[in-house]
């Protein structure tokens, strides 16, 4: 298995918990948030139901902050690690715990933030919810069985050649941040300090300007 | 957002570049490679730097001995960026090299929000000339072997359907990169060779990921990817097909509908954003000679609030937090790779 499919494996596992089969019983029990707040005037909700389902959302997103850092970096290891040439089995099992254990906490508090959301509905208002949820996965599923339905196709279709220059034309060459020449190798950068006699300044962020990303 | 602001509100002011380019050597490293460490010196010098850090990201000064002289995470004002170059500048002058030791300055906000200073631990660093034969420097990008590394170009459109000029800013212009994996393009053959040259649905993990990476902003505001973004992923509606080609490949059209948005923390701080993009697309894809031009042109909406919109303060003085942003327009999107 290559890193990437590992990787989407992992991205899905981690926000599956109300995209999995029907058995799963968080989606027999459990209305998701965003159903809730879709259907809140149907359901009469009040303002303060509404409130505590927001809250246990904002919540859930303030505890997973800290392991959505967590988990991207327990990834990015993971990936350095299979893609070094050692291939180190007992390191990649390592990282992998490192990814489960923050995947584990973003599924708890996932969980945590539906049974909150839950309990802010009275007993009618989560059966008449449950069945809309039930009743919109069925709409969906029954459309996905007929089949994709083939787009339109363009009015007019452009060469490979003219796609090819129209990418090209959108390219900024002259941005204010690509002045400034990065150098990615910390050695190459002391090396030059030492010799220009000056001061190394770093940029330290989740991604670099150098690599023609966005960040 | 900390990443995009720094690059926008502190390296793209003329006055800045002008000092480092003339005074200073840049280095740019990943928050994640320092943060994991590493072996050999540059492990060490990231461990060293991983130590001193005030928060996972920043910005940082070293001397040429790789001792870190001072951390600061933001700036009072745009003049006070330059007065902390000006501030390096001197400690450097004082403590060039490993000659004495050199305690590390750490602020949240030059000048007044200064955090403990950490003494030298008096450990050395024996910086080779070069990495040694063989020897990876952990600031090589890392690729997936066999990917097609995709660059795309995204345009915010004024109301003539012309570009915005202020490329500076990543809610008018955006470049990025990702890469069509060995195992998409596996997808792509297998559904292809299913069709027998009739149109087909590209396989969803590649359409996807064509889709995900069309959207304006910052890394924080990607609809498609709640788990790093935090988003609240409420709808995409992907329909991406291609045919087999007169010009050798595939060609490619559809259209997307993507909506993503995240609510604030339950302490009412923190960003909110609603984000969402509808694009028609046209494009050419050959897998075989490894090579995509995609563009694809329509809608999009997005909105960021950082919570601190009646603030007077420059952005240089909350970059973690990031700026507002408001965009509802048109918008143009290209990507290519292999030409």
């Amino acid at each position: 298995m290559k890193t990437s499919d590992l990787l989407t494996l992992l991205c899905f596992a981690a926000t599956g918990l109300t995209a999995q089969a029907q058995s799963d019983p968080l989606q027999e029990h459990l209305v998701p948030p965003h159903v809730i707040i879709e259907h809140a005037d149907g359901a009469q909700l009040q303002d303060s139901q509404r409130q505590a389902v927001q809250s246990a959302v904002q919540r859930m997103q303030l505890a997973t902050e800290k392991t959505h850092i967590e988990r991207k970096e327990a990834i990015e290891s993971l990936r350095e690690t299979l893609q070094d040439e050692a291939l180190s089995e007992e390191q990649a099992l390592r990282d992998l715990e490192d990814v489960l254990k923050a995947e584990g906490a973003v599924k708890q508090n996932h969980l945590r933030m539906l049974i909150q959301a839950n309990k802010a509905l009275n007993p009618q208002q989560r059966k008449a919810l449950l069945a809309a949820w039930h009743k919109q996965r069925a709409q969906k599923q029954a459309g996905q069985d007929q089949g994709p339905v083939q787009p339109e196709p363009p009015t007019s279709w452009l060469s490979k050649n003219d796609l090819k220059a129209q990418v090209a034309e959108m390219r900024v060459e002259e941005v204010a941040w690509r002045k400034i020449a990065w150098k990615t190798c910390l050695l190459d950068g002391l090396n030059a300090s030492r010799n220009e006699k000056k001061p190394v300044i770093l940029w330290v962020f989740i991604d670099r300007p150098v690599d023609d990303k966005r960040c | 957002m900390f990443a995009g602001a720094a690059r926008e509100a502190v390296f793209s002011n003329s006055e800045v570049i002008d000092r480092i380019q003339k005074d200073y050597i840049p280095v740019a490293l990943k928050a994640g490679d320092v943060a994991r460490g590493g072996s050999g010196v540059e492990g060490k010098l990231y461990q060293e730097l991983k130590r001193t850090m005030p928060q996972p990201q920043g910005i940082g000064t070293l001397n040429s001995a790789g001792r870190v002289l001072s951390w600061s995470l933001m700036f009072e004002s745009q003049a006070q960026v330059i007065d902390f170059l000006d501030h390096v500048g001197e400690r450097y002058r004082e403590t060039p090299d490993r000659s004495k030791p050199v305690p590390a300055e750490r602020f949240m906000r030059f000048p007044n929000q200064k955090l403990p200073t950490l003494e030298d631990p008096g450990t050395t660093f024996d910086i080779p000339h070069e990495h040694a034969d063989g020897e990876k420097c952990p600031g090589e990008p890392r690729r997936v072997e066999g990917a097609l590394l995709t660059k795309v170009i995204g345009r915010a459109l004024d109301d003539k359907g012309d570009p915005r000029s202020d490329a500076r800013i990543q809610d008018n212009y955006i470049e990025d990169q990702f890469e069509i994996t060995p195992t998409m393009l596996k997808a792509l053959a297998a559904a292809q060779n299913a069709a027998k040259n009739k149109p087909f649905p590209l396989p969803d993990v590649l359409s996807r990921t064509i889709v995900s990476n069309a959207y304006l902003g910052i890394l924080d505001v990607k609809p498609l990817e709640p788990v790093q973004s935090g988003a609240e992923e409420v709808m995409n509606d992907i329909h991406l097909w291609a045919e087999p080609s007169s010009e050798n490949g595939l060609r490619v059209w559809g259209h997307s509908k993507v909506h993503g948005k995240r609510e604030r923390n339950n302490n009412g701080k923190g960003p909110r954003w609603e984000h969402e993009i509808v694009l028609q697309w046209q494009g050419h894809l050959n897998p075989k000679a490894g090579a995509v031009a995609l563009i694809a042109e329509g809608q999009e909406q997005l909105h960021y609030d950082n919570g601190r919109t009646d603030t007077e303060e420059e952005a240089v003085a909350f970059l973690p937090a990031g700026r507002p942003l408001d965009f509802d327009g048109k918008v143009r999107y290209g990507m290519r790779a292999g030409f």
